[in-house]
This record gives structure tokens, sequence and C-alpha cells, in this order.
């Protein structure tokens, strides 16, 4: 069955269409001074599932994911997580509504002045009234579970690229967010630390429920681990399964997976 | 002619966004030092390099404006034979103008750039969206500390200047040229009034501490996320807390300096 293709006029919804549906973006539009990057995009992010946004460089798929964790505001359209509408909250209240979201930036985004330990404690410290010690033992407990050791002391600067993407790997899960936001997590790493990430971020979705939000290029790791595919394309979306998006007869996204060089075998990626 | 009607309209609306944003920006940085939570070990890092950091420069900036005051000051006076009231020379072109004046300039230019391009790296690098994500005010978190110890470094950084320009001075009018201990100090001590002379050098300087600090993070805060963005946030502090500096200083000057 091809991928449902949004339609850019569809009527602005008054809460999420889809049960299961998490994170739900409704009709948005967006542009850039005259550069229109969304016309009229709709999709939605099952929960507990790992979503891919896939689409071509410059496509918006960053921006997508700006706009669901609130760091960039449509100008026009909805934006729902759970039963939330967040796309004309304030500032304030839109902080309440990210403590339910963790997010790790294409470069780590760690501050660049601060210990890797003190970056993945900051929210803890902030957040909560947990003790030096208990913020020490869970900050060392996500230290393991992304397979970091004896990097406490060391600044971002000092860490290698997939390190860094470990370190903020763990500084997002620190909170337990229900919502991941993952934004290229494998640009720039090598085939042997891409594996790494993807098997890492397929085992905190499994065991801890999360939904996960990935921006990715790399198809080989998206069918690998996606449960869920958007492509965006045109300012639009073509959403749907691996298998959907892999029999999709949309040309556009043929030529897309034919470029990207596994147009007719997608199963030669996985 | 349209053309150029419409540039100037998006000039000046420009140019009243930009002040109408700058103007929110210092009450959330005036609301975030008064209230809670308060980032003392942020504050005393940013006071460190801020403030310790630029010990140095102004210290030997200020003895040697001091030098210079002391030489051209004694050149001018030996035609009146006046030179006794050197120590007034020195000490009140110091306390009204040149201390507090030349430290806000020193200050922008060492830690109001460094202030700017660090913030605007910040913004370069997602950091602050970073915060964001984290339910941290990169407002509160980032900018209130380093605009707050800048504000709270110029009078002491500009107090510091005086007293190395009143050595200069006494160096060059006791040392070099033979004026009596006793008449330059006294000259001096006589002649600056604490009131008129010192509290208004006082406002000097916590008035630019407070500009400097706003316009270095303001400009850092909405940096264009790129290498240009930063670059071009941390000659525009420099430039306009330079200027404003100035201006400001005229208008302070015109209200509380002249005919008393």
């Amino acid at each position: 069955m091809p991928g449902k293709m949004a339609q850019p006029d569809a009527p602005r919804s008054e809460g999420p269409s889809h049960g299961q549906s998490h994170v739900e973006v409704v009709s948005v539009r967006l542009a850039f001074g005259d550069r229109r990057v969304f016309d009229g995009l709709s999709c939605r992010f099952s929960h507990a599932k790992i979503s891919v946004i896939l689409g071509a460089s410059g496509v918006g798929k960053s921006t997508l994911l700006r706009i669901i964790g609130g760091l960039q505001r449509p100008d026009y359209g909805d934006v729902w997580i759970g039963e939330q509408e967040i796309s004309r909250l304030s500032e304030r209240q839109m902080q309440r509504v990210r403590s339910r979201l963790g997010m790790m930036f294409q470069g780590g985004a760690l501050l660049d002045s601060m210990t890797v330990f003190d970056n993945v404690a900051l929210p803890l410290r902030e957040h909560t009234r947990l003790s030096k010690r208990e913020i020490s033992d869970r900050v060392h407990a996500q230290f393991d579970a992304v397979g970091l050791k004896r990097v406490d002391a060391l600044l971002p600067g000092q860490l290698s690229g997939g390190m860094k993407k470990r370190a903020a790997l763990a500084r997002a899960m620190i909170t337990e967010p229900e919502i991941l936001l993952i934004d290229e997590p494998f640009s720039g790493l090598d085939p042997l630390a891409v594996r790494l990430i993807e098997a890492l971020l397929v085992e905190v979705n499994r065991t801890k429920g999360l939904t996960m939000i990935l921006t990715n290029h790399h198809i080989g790791s998206t069918v690998r681990m996606a449960d869920e595919v958007v492509f965006l394309i045109d300012g639009a979306s073509i959403h749907g399964s691996v298998k959907e998006i892999k029999e999709s007869i949309d040309p556009r996204l043929q030529r897309f997976l034919e470029a990207a060089g596994t147009g007719p075998s997608l199963e030669d990626a996985s | 002619m349209l053309e150029l009607v419409r540039k100037f309209g998006w000039r000046s609306i420009s140019i009243v966004h930009g002040l109408g944003g700058i103007t929110l920006f210092g009450s959330r940085l005036a609301f975030e030092t008064l209230a809670p939570p308060y980032r003392l070990r942020r504050l005393i890092d940013d006071v460190y390099n801020t403030g310790v950091l630029s010990l140095a420069i102004v210290c030997a900036s200020g003895t040697a404006v001091g030098l210079v005051l002391g030489l051209q000051g004694y050149n001018t006076l030996v035609r009146f034979g006046a030179e006794r009231s050197m120590g007034a020379v020195v000490g009140l072109s110091l306390v009204r103008e040149l201390g507090p004046v030349l430290t806000a300039l020193l200050v922008t230019g060492r830690a109001g750039s460094a202030v700017a391009a660090e913030i605007g790296a910040m913004v370069a690098t997602e950091q602050l969206d970073g915060l964001r994500m984290m339910a941290v005010d990169p407002i509160d978190f980032v900018t209130q500390p380093k605009a707050f110890a800048l504000f709270v470094s110029m009078p002491l950084l500009s107090a510091l200047f005086i007293v190395s320009g009143l050595f200069g001075g006494y160096l060059v009018g006791v040392g070099l040229l033979g004026i009596d201990a006793g008449t330059y100090v006294s000259s001096l001590e006589n002649n600056i009034d604490f009131r008129n002379d010192v509290l208004g050098s006082v406002l000097k300087s916590v008035v630019f501490g407070a500009l400097v600090g706003l316009i270095s993070t303001w400009r850092g805060f909405t940096a264009a996320p790129n290498s240009e963005g930063v670059s071009r946030a941390t000659t525009g502090a420099v430039v306009q807390a330079s200027v404003a500096t100035l201006m400001v200083d005229y208008v302070i000057t015109a209200l509380w300096g002249v005919g008393v």
C-alpha cells in the first residue's frame, strides 16, 4: 500500500486524529522570507515507536523536529504533543511541555564550558531536588546505558564524534522523557559507530518504550531501525511503514531512493 | 524613489524592532537578576572572566594615562605658574571623566567582545537551544550572570583605573618633575568633592557597566547561527557599546556634572 500524501489544505484539527499517535503535526505552514519550507504539512508519530523523518538536504527535516520541540513556531497549523496543542504556547508554558521531551542535536549541543558529567547532570540539578550522590548515581547509570566510560571530567571538545553523540543522548534521556527527538544521529560517524548508535537507540526504544522521532538521510539505518517513516518532499509528507515506503509508487520517493543507491532493493540495505 | 522610501521604511522598522527587542531583553535580565534561582557560582566564574582577567589591562592603561596626564598637565600648568595644582588636574580628569569612560571602552574591547562571541558561538552550535530543550531558560542560565558580572565589575575596575592613573600622575609629578609629594596629595584631596566628583564617577561606571553588559549579551544572544553571525555580533557589541558609552557619558555629564 502506498504511503498517504498529506493534503496542503486539510482542515485544522481539533485534536489528535489518530488514537495511537503521540505527536501530530497538522496543516503546518512555514516560510523563511520568500522560501516556503512547509505548505500544509501534516504527519503523525506513533506512541513508543521509532519514526524516521527522511528527505533530501534542505527539505526541512531538522526544522520539523524544531517545530515539534517548540524551538520554531509555524506560521500556521497545529502541533500536538499527546493531548496538548503547543504551537501557540508562551515560552514559559513551553518549558513545562519540554520537561516531557528530550532532544539530541546533530552536533550534540553540549555546553562546551562544562564537563561531560556536569552537562548530563544539568537537567537534574535544575529540575529535581536530588542529592549530589543521587545525581551522580543517575548520571553514571546513564553513562553505562549509552556505553560511556571515564568521561566525567572531560570537556565536550575532548570527545570523539561518536562519544559526543552518546553524551548528548545520555543528557537527552536523563530526565526520562516520553518523547525523544534526535537530529541526524549518524552524521559524521563511521559505519561501525553508526551501527553502535543504531543498536543503542533501538535498545532504548524497546526497553524504555520511548517515542523516538529521528531525522536521517542514512537509508540503511532507516530501514534497519524505523517502525515508521515520514518522507518530506515539496513542503508536504508521505508517511507509512518501511514496507509501505518501499512499495510506494510515488515517483519523487522512488527518485530519492534510487539516488541514495537503494531504490529498487531496500532489502539490500537491511 | 519608491525603492528608497521602501528601504528607509524597512530600516526604520528594523531599528524600532531592535530597540523594542533590547528593551524587553533588558527587562528580562533585570527580572532574572532579582528573581531566584541566584546562580552565584556562575556569577563568580563570570566576574572572574570579565573582571579579574581585565585587571592587568585596566591597571596598565590607567597608569599610562596618569603618566601622560602628569606630563601634559605640568606643561600646561607651568605656563600659568600653577604647577602646584597638578594633583587636582590629574585627579579631576581621572575621577570625573577618563576613569569611567576609558574603563568602559577597555572592558568593552576586552570582556564585552568575549561575552558577545561566546554567547554567539553558543547560538551557532545550538547550545542555547539545547538548554531550552532541557527546560532551562538561556537568558537566566547564560546571559544574566554575564551581564551582571559586567555590571558589578565596571565600578571596581573604574576605581582601579583611577587609582592607577593617580599613581602614574604621582610618578611623573613627584618622581620626575620634582613636585612636592605633600603638595600633590593635598591638591588632590582639597579639590575632589565626594558627592559631585566621586559619586558622579561611580554613577557613570555603574551605568556604563549596565550598558556594556546589556549590549554585549544582546548582540551575542541575537547572533545569526553561523560564523559570520558570531563575527558580526562581536564587532557590533564593541561598536555599539562604545558609541553608547560616549553618548550616555555626555548625557550624564550634562545632567550631573555641569555647573556643580
